[in-house]
């Protein structure tokens, strides 16, 4: 059986977006049952009415969404919007969701597996899609935890759901039940191969520098300071270039800002990075995963010409991992590639369907991206563009 | 081989102390995972001016991943992949 990835976008209330998303993705879809449905929904439409409504709309499919930072499809990228993606063909997915994932990262991977079939007769390939709340702290843990579960040959994709840059409330869903401190994780057992590819275009502004006071994803002080002074210090030239001083920001400019110049963990030729999410009264960061005391991190930033390039590669490495051509995709793209590239964030984005032979895609703008693939010793990113490719 | 590895009859394989850091750099930077692993290392009377054998290195990544939080979830997923990579 062919694989069919239907899309589509729709702005209004969450009760006439899901209406014409419904109906678009029942056009483009014929007479095929989805095995897979997945919403993006921005804050302006609350992701449980979202939910509800699609996954009474496709009752044969699995139902997976998120909250946003924004949303796009091949046809373009959108603000206060909601998108969908639905795959039909030779997959069946299993999933389920596990809450209190800041105090119990353990327990709410083991809620959100404990549906999810080890093996599927019938389909010898597995792949695992993780849908998570940054604000946990614990991507990263998560994401390794979900791995160990599932085992070592599994591929992983999916993203950090995203609030409208509010940093206060994300959620995702699996079905009908909508939670935030939560995970989603599911698997795509497929007859062929799906491919998973990731790519970040950022490079370190500073010098080495020392947390010398964390906890969990917080991050108090830097080389003996509090964390948010030596940022602003840190990132003061190279934010005045493009006319931003840190030292003025609103509060509610202070999370774009963060996710502009992220800080980057050394590791071997490459900068693992990891996103602060927000500023704290004391000083202190917010990350979207564990920064351990007595790590050296570089703050980082990220060039517009080659947040494209890196999109391209990324849809470039997935389609590599497929035994033929794409039948499209879905992609979680870091919300910090579109604050970087502004009004040409959608030029990336039609970048990645043109790279994958014109096809079909939706996703979102994360909070932190998972592509782990068989072998890789890491699973949650930030600034990068992960690639989740189907099969024709 | 160290008492410890000969003791356990352990593999020939031996695992450079920068080789069994680099499995947790993703998590903490290079200069931190170096950090821990030669501290671990010492704590359990290996040395780390030559290579750790097979059963040191796992033996030091069971150790950091006694630890709570990310550090010591990073150190039992690179435990089972340095056992698939090696053996």
């Amino acid at each position: 059986m062919s694989t069919l990835i239907a899309t589509a976008s729709a702005s209004g209330s969450a009760a006439e977006a899901t209406t014409q998303i419904a109906d678009r993705l029942r056009s483009k879809l014929g007479d095929r049952a989805p095995a897979l449905v997945m919403v993006f929904a921005s804050t302006s439409q609350p992701l449980q009415e979202v939910a509800s409504a699609l996954t009474q709309a496709f009752p044969e499919a699995a139902v997976l969404g998120t909250s946003t930072s924004g949303e796009f499809t091949e046809a373009g990228d959108t603000k206060d919007a909601v998108s969908a993606v639905a795959v039909a063909g030779d997959f069946v997915v299993r999933g389920g969701i596990g809450t209190n994932l800041g105090a119990d990262p353990d327990g709410a991977v083991k809620a959100a597996l404990e549906g999810v079939p080890a093996s599927m007769e019938g389909f010898s390939h597995r792949t695992g899609l993780l849908l998570l709340d940054p604000l946990s702290g614990n991507g990263e843990m998560a994401t390794l935890l979900t791995a160990s579960y599932l085992g070592e040959d599994i591929r992983l994709a999916g993203g950090a759901a995203g609030d409208d840059l509010g940093m206060t409330r994300c959620e995702v869903s699996c079905g009908e039940r909508v939670a935030n401190d939560a995970i989603v994780a599911a698997v795509v057992y497929s007859k062929a191969p799906l491919g998973v590819g990731v790519c970040h275009a950022h490079f370190p502004i500073s010098e080495p520098l020392t947390v010398t006071k964390s906890e969990g994803g917080t991050v108090s002080e830097v080389e003996g300071r509090p964390a948010w002074d030596v940022w602003a210090e840190q990132t003061k030239e190279a934010a005045g270039k493009v006319g931003i001083d840190p030292n003025t920001l609103g509060e509610d400019e202070v999370g774009a800002f963060l996710l502009r110049y992220e800080a980057g963990l050394a590791s071997g030729e490459e900068y693992k990075i990891r996103a602060p999410l927000s500023r704290n009264e004391d000083g202190s960061l917010s990350f979207a995963c564990g920064i351990p005391q007595g790590s050296k991190i570089r703050i980082t930033e990220g060039e517009p010409a080659q947040q494209i390039v890196a999109a391209r590669t990324a849809a470039e490495r997935a389609k590599a991992q497929l035994e033929g051509e794409a039948a499209g995709a879905i992609v979680f793209d870091c919300i910090c590639r579109n604050l970087i590239l502004g009004d040409t964030f959608g030029s990336a984005v039609k970048g990645i369907s043109e790279e994958l032979g014109g096809v079909p895609l939706a996703g979102f703008e994360t909070y932190g991206e998972i592509a782990l693939d068989a072998g890789d010793l890491s699973g949650f990113h930030n600034t990068t563009t992960v690639v989740l490719a189907f099969p024709e | 081989m160290t008492a410890s590895a000969r003791k356990s009859g352990g593999s020939k394989t031996s695992v450079p102390v920068e080789n069994v850091a680099h499995l947790l750099s993703k998590a903490v930077g290079d200069e931190k995972a170096l950090e821990i692993v030669r501290t671990t290392c010492g704590t359990l009377g290996f040395r780390t001016d030559t290579a750790l054998s097979l059963d040191e290195a796992l033996q030091v990544l069971e150790t950091i991943a006694e630890q709570a939080g990310l550090l010591g979830v990073t150190a039992r997923f690179a435990k089972s992949r340095l056992h698939l990579s090696l053996l």
